[in-house]
């Protein structure tokens, strides 16, 4: 007759014991280690996004003859050369006409930015939809509160910054918030990130829309929200989504609000824009 | 072992005695238990509750106000404040306080070696005071930064805010007011959603048009969180509505107001405050910590506007009206009311000088136009003596009575004597052989004298009576008491002077003057009503687009015969007519400056000059209906001459402001094609004629 193994419980035990210690321990100690954690664990995290790039490099390179990859640069640099030249044609003028207008409207000067471009390396799985990691850290410049766009779009800011590493905070948090502006309407509006659903594309809120809104968009169209770039973080007129249904009014009267459907490129992120201001304001968000 | 038995039998009955006296306490506790277990539960689970719980009532925002073309004249704008979450401070708080404790005791020490540095009790007491204000101080500097503004804290309110036993403590405190769109941008933009600072709007009044109309609309100002101005939620649920059963003193202890609110003080806001304007306040129920500090909320509700109102009042008719009083009369008293005819609604309701009521809050401001008098809507509050503008009633008592008909002729000198006195006319010229329409064309005095005296005061008081001049009227704003309305008769003059009532008496009261007095609002529905042909006009400051076909004012027809009816229309034709009609400036005839004609509008008039303050002051009286054939509206405008202004006159003074407003109602609402006179078909229009016929 067999004798019952027994499961050792020394492991349990110990694993209970850790957590009750963790449980315990003042928060900034688990700041602290949580921080240091992160930072073992970055350079993994970037490995591991840099081993999918070379995956995907090759798997193209592979399946694609030698002379059309030749004829693909020679054409693209052509087009490159070309777009080039009126890029640089293009923002001359509009630097040169903003000036004039901004000189005639006595408009306050606006932040000036620098920009980054960051590639995503992973999702934060804790918070899967509220949060980004990009491969850019400390060491590029990123600071804490930096806006983060892709293409006209919002993406987030910059919520935690490591040495190689940043985390940002997407535009579906609910505790992401920014001043915006409303189709038909220049005055300031807030949008703030909405509680997530699962299964269903992130949303936020716009509030604070003044009660005498009275836009109409014309048949089909609908209401986009913009920052309004009167907030000192962001620039003005990148978008972040559109009015889902209709803007009601407050049971008190005081305000518009309606619901926002984020644009869709933030489901499908690559490659994002850092904004790091040229000179940081006050900001109480680091 | 006897000796033992006796011990043994001895104790007992001490041992009972305790026992029972045991019992007795024990019986007794039970008993206190038991009634407040069972019999006064209730009152103590409310107690209970209520000990720990404040209810926090929020303001609703007013309901807007608008003219009847639905213009904006009162609505409201969100005030955003910066506001800290003290509850959520105090940690931050207790450790400051930690903090100046430990560095005062250092600082005694090394003052002087050896003390301990024990603190007093009183500066304890003032370190307790200090550290929450240090820690807000802290949190506005950054708040400061981060907007640009360079506030200070307010040390005394702070204090007096987190006071111990203080309600305020379970409510957040203001520490910025009134953040502009731009800030309010970098606050929410830059401050993260889960700082113990947050904005919290409230609702402010705001005048699009500016003092526009601002006596009829009125004004609010803060009730300073007032309890007293606090209304009663009757929707809530019953915890909620726990507290409004409260004894006075235990409502002060566990309820306040977020805010303060807005109490309505005068005008169509404080007529139309409850179950309109004022809205349903929202509520916030919360626990609250031994210490008074929020701990969590139970349940709420936000509150809900307040109704919008449309008033009747056409906002361009009322600039124009008050723009000519400014411009004409700076400095003086001065009104004008217009009514639609049809339904009585009250299109213009004007005063000079006029007030802003966004600043009527400040002392001073206030003060200054109470104490002139002008904070009253005197259109429909000051009553004065009518003058020549009451002679349309002396010449309808006096048809009516059979005294005169239109064509009766009376020969009217420079005066006319009563006794041994002489009435005068108002021109030193006689106006010689004058009939019904002559006279009011030119406004004779001597031949409402005449006819007065032969139609005798019952019969006149009682015209004037008939058309409601001594009583309110049916206008839902403050209007002047029904003591301040007089129509004087021979029993009013022996009880307020003892004299019996002289002939003298009647000719006075004729031409509107002695001691009758009424208000604009009503001598302008009188005339409103002559124009109807009817006694009465219900008047109302509200538009109901219902009433566009006409209603039912509650008077009667006049009942005159047509033709008799038809003459007192000439006559008030005429009186709008060159080159003799005292009230041709109405039409912009005649050599005042700023004045146009009407191009196609006919108008009818009757002016008014009567003396006040001892015959040393004029009051300037117009009254005006258009279009003659077809009446939509009847104006009035008085001017209050000041001492020394005896040369003040209805058609030179008055009749111009009327022929401002009539130009831009004309402009608005007037158009060529109208329908078919609603004069009796019997007697067609037959215009003016000037002069009149002997038979």
């Amino acid at each position: 007759m067999a004798r019952p193994t027994y499961i050792n419980p020394r492991p349990f035990v110990y694993l209970a014991f850790g957590l009750v210690v963790w449980w315990l321990a003042p928060g900034f100690v688990r700041a602290l280690f949580k921080d240091a954690f992160y930072e073992f664990q970055a350079p993994l995290v970037l490995t591991q996004s840099q081993l999918q790039d070379i995956q995907t490099y090759w798997a193209v390179y592979a399946g694609t003859p030698k002379h059309d990859m030749i004829t693909f640069n020679r054409d693209l640099l052509r087009v490159n050369a070309n777009l080039t030249s009126q890029n640089n044609q293009l923002q001359r003028l509009l630097r040169e006409n903003n000036r004039r207008v901004e000189r005639l409207l006595a408009v306050p000067s606006r932040p000036e930015y620098k920009s980054i471009i960051a590639r995503v390396a992973r999702r934060d799985i804790n918070t899967w939809w509220q949060r980004l990691i990009l491969r850019r850290g400390r060491e590029d410049g990123v600071r804490i509160g930096s806006p983060v766009v892709v293409g006209t779009g919002v993406v987030g800011r910059v919520a935690k910054v490591h040495a190689t590493t940043c985390e940002v905070q997407l535009v579906s948090d609910p505790d992401f918030r920014i001043a915006a502006s409303v189709d038909g309407d220049e005055r300031t509006a807030i949008y703030q990130g909405a509680p997530n659903v699962p299964f269903v594309l992130p949303q936020g809120v716009v509030t604070h829309l003044p009660s005498d809104y009275t836009y109409t968009p014309g048949e089909g169209a609908q209401v986009s929200v913009f920052t309004s770039g009167a907030g000192g973080v962001f620039p003005g007129g990148l978008l972040i989504g559109i009015v889902v249904g209709e803007l009601s009014a407050t049971s008190d009267g005081m305000f518009f609000e309606g619901r926002v459907r984020l644009h869709t490129q933030l489901t499908s992120l690559e490659e994002v824009a850092i904004l790091i201001p040229l000179k940081p304001g006050p900001t109480l968000l680091e | 072992m006897m000796d033992d038995t006796n011990s043994n039998d001895t104790v007992p009955w001490r041992l009972y005695l305790a026992g029972g006296f045991v019992f007795i306490l024990f019986l007794i506790l039970v008993l206190r238990l038991a009634t407040l277990q069972l019999l006064d539960e209730e009152g103590y689970k409310q107690s209970a509750n209520t000990q720990s719980r404040r209810l926090v009532i929020i303001p609703a925002p007013r309901g807007n106000i608008y003219d009847r073309a639905g213009h904006l004249l009162v609505g409201n704008r969100p005030a955003h404040n910066v506001v800290a979450d003290v509850a959520a401070l105090q940690n931050e708080m207790n450790e400051e306080l930690t903090r100046l404790r430990r560095e005062e005791r250092a600082a005694r020490r090394a003052a002087v070696p050896g003390e301990n540095g024990k603190l007093s009790r009183a500066r304890d007491d003032e370190l307790r005071e200090i550290a929450p204000v240090n820690v807000l101080q802290q949190y506005l500097d950054k708040v400061n930064r981060v907007i640009g503004r360079q506030e200070t804290l307010d040390a005394k309110a702070v204090i007096q805010h987190l006071t111990k036993l203080s309600r305020t403590r379970a409510i957040p405190i203001t520490i910025v007011r009134d953040l502009t769109e731009a800030e309010l941008a970098r606050f929410m933009e830059q401050v993260p959603v889960d700082y113990p600072l947050r904005i919290a709007s409230e609702s402010i009044r705001t005048y699009p048009y500016g003092t526009t109309a601002a006596h009829v609309l009125g004004y609010v100002r803060s009730d300073r969180g007032d309890l007293a101005a606090m209304p009663e939620l009757s929707a809530a649920a019953p915890e909620v509505l726990e507290f409004f059963a409260l004894s006075e003193e235990a409502r002060k202890q566990h309820m306040l107001k977020g805010f303060a609110g807005q109490e309505a003080v005068a005008g169509v806001e404080a007529s139309f405050d409850k179950d309109i304007l004022q809205g349903i306040p929202g509520h916030q129920l919360w626990t609250v910590r031994p210490n008074g500090y929020a701990l969590e909320q139970l349940t709420g509700a936000p509150p809900r506007q307040g109704k919008n109102l449309y008033l009747s009042l056409d906002v361009n008719l009322q600039r124009t009206a008050e723009q000519a009083l400014a411009q004409r009369f700076p400095g003086y008293f001065a009104s004008v009311i217009a009514l639609d005819v049809k339904t009585g609604e009250i299109l213009v309701c004007a005063n000079a000088p006029s007030f802003d009521p966004t600043r009527i809050q400040q002392t001073a401001y206030y003060k200054e136009f109470l104490k002139s008098g002008s904070l009253f809507n005197r259109a429909t509050r000051i009553a004065l003596p009518p003058g020549s503008s009451f002679k349309p009633i002396t010449a309808i008592a006096a048809l009516r009575a059979g005294v005169i008909n239109p064509d009766t002729i009376k020969d009217c000198g420079a005066y006319f004597e009563i006794g041994r006195r002489k009435y005068i006319e108002h021109d030193r010229n006689a106006f010689g052989r004058v009939n019904l329409v002559r006279m009011l064309q030119v406004s004779s005095n001597v031949y409402c004298y005449q006819v007065a005296l032969d139609t005798g005061i019952e019969k006149l008081a009682a015209e004037a009576r008939r058309f409601g001049l001594d009583q309110p009227t049916t206008l839902e704003i403050s209007q002047a008491p029904a003591s301040r309305l007089i129509i004087p008769t021979p029993e009013y003059k022996r009880k307020r002077t003892g004299e019996g009532w002289a002939l003298g008496d009647t000719a006075n009261f004729s031409i509107g003057q002695g001691s009758m007095q009424t208000t604009l609002m009503h001598l302008t529905s009188m005339f409103a009503s002559i124009a109807r042909n009817e006694t009465r006009t219900a008047i109302s400051i509200i538009h109901d687009p219902a009433r566009s076909s006409g209603r039912d004012h509650h008077g009667e027809p006049i009942g005159l015969p047509p033709d008799q009816y038809q003459a007192i229309i000439d006559g008030l034709v005429a009186c709008a007519s060159p080159p003799n009609g005292t009230g041709r400036s109405v039409a912009g005839y005649g050599n005042y400056s700023g004045i146009q004609r009407l191009g196609g509008l006919s108008v009818a008039s009757k002016t008014g000059t009567a003396q006040v303050s001892n015959n040393t002051a004029n009051l300037a009286w117009v009254l005006a209906f258009a279009p003659v054939e077809n009446p939509q509206i009847a104006i009035g405008v008085l001017i209050e001459g000041k001492p020394g202004d005896t040369n003040f006159g209805g058609g030179t003074n008055a009749g111009p402001i009327a022929n401002s407003v009539l130009l831009e109602w004309r402009k608005r609402y007037f158009s060529t094609e109208i329908k078919a006179p609603e004069v009796p078909a019997a007697v067609p229009f037959t215009g003016y004629q000037p002069g009149f016929s002997e038979r």
